[in-house]
């Protein structure tokens, strides 16, 4: 082994040289240029060995879409439930207790729709006052509970 | 890339949390890219996400024994050899040396590009047993220890296939006329 291959062995694969062969291995590189120009390629490799270069574009997309991660949590509502039950039996409210007070304030209110829807029966096109109150009140609260119960059917299938 | 609260990330991750997720893939996507190209070559990018779902399979039985980047980069070289050995790939001249290196001035741009090439010729020199731990051990900043424990070899097998790799990479930039370079 020529002296060159000698401090090569020590620049390059002498982890475990002591420091004075270093300091003469580096000495010498620094007047050889055979020398100097192989520590500086084995520089060049070392840092291209080292380096970490990006992973592509959308590689972490791919990534996650690949996962079987359990859907995220279904956003809230923009509602509250409890306001929407709220206004259904409100309005059911207002409207049945409209009808009932209509009933109870004039007796002749609930003779008159008895009358009116016995009439509407025989001959729907002719619909008098009172029983339209009472088809209309009556109407709309059946819709409102059978809407929230709709809503909450629905909640409960997503 | 360190991570903020990694037991924090660790637990969100095995509680299933997307956010968590994400952080982890984008907090450890570069290396785990770099581990699967340097062992995987062209089949980089399978190996890669091949890696964060067998990750995201065993989260479950990581024990902190080791650092949990130490954990998830055996992952990656594992899953990268399994790839490698399911698809026979030759990783002769593996593609992570592709950038050319930046250092010399413009009055050096012919020698770099012989040396860029000299390099590159070299690293494909050693042989693929020595060369992955070498590639390793740089990618880790020189880490004897991680790469012993990521590649599972005692040290001393490491530092053996350091000198080995390296003494390849001697004699083929010899070869090449490097030593000539002035």
């Amino acid at each position: 082994m020529n002296k060159c291959d000698e401090f090569m062995e020590i620049l390059v694969l002498g982890e475990d040289a002591t420091p004075e062969e270093k300091t003469a291995a580096e000495a010498h590189a620094a007047e050889c240029a055979e020398c100097a120009a192989l520590v500086n390629a084995f520089a060049q490799a070392e840092g291209e060995l080292a380096t970490v270069s990006e992973a592509p574009n959308g590689f972490a997309d791919r990534v996650m879409d690949q996962l079987p991660l359990p859907e995220p949590a279904r956003r809230e509502s923009w509602t509250p439930m409890w306001v929407i039950s709220g206004a259904a039996y409100a309005f059911a409210a207002v409207f049945g207790g409209l009808v009932i007070w209509l009933a109870f304030s004039d007796p002749s209110v609930i003779s008159g729709a008895v009358n009116d829807l016995t009439a509407f029966a025989a001959s729907p096109g002719a619909i008098g006052y009172s029983a339209f109150g009472t088809i209309t009140g009556v109407s709309a609260a059946v819709v409102a509970v059978a809407g929230y119960f709709a809503y909450n059917l629905v909640l409960s299938a997503e | 890339m360190p991570v903020k609260d990694e037991k924090k990330l660790i637990e969100g991750c095995k509680a299933g949390e997307q956010e968590a997720w994400r952080e982890l893939v984008e907090t450890y996507r570069d290396m785990v890219f770099a581990v699967a190209r340097r062992v995987a070559g062209p089949s980089a990018e399978d190996a890669a996400q091949e890696t964060f779902f067998r990750v995201f399979k065993s989260l479950g039985n990581f024990r902190g024994e080791s650092k949990f980047s130490t954990w998830v980069y055996r992952v990656a070289y594992n899953t990268s050899l399994d790839i490698v050995s399911k698809r026979g790939i030759v990783t002769e001249n593996p593609d992570g040396f592709e950038q050319p290196y930046g250092g010399p001035g413009p009055d050096d741009l012919t020698i770099s590009a012989e040396y860029s090439e000299a390099v590159k010729t070299a690293l494909a020199g050693i042989r693929p047993e020595y060369r992955t731990v070498l590639e390793l051990y740089y990618l880790l900043g020189k880490s004897y220890k991680e790469t012993a424990e990521i590649t599972n070899m005692p040290i001393g097998t490491v530092k053996t296939h350091l000198h080995r790799a390296k003494k390849d990479m001697l004699k083929t930039l010899r070869r090449s006329g490097v030593a000539g370079f002035h």
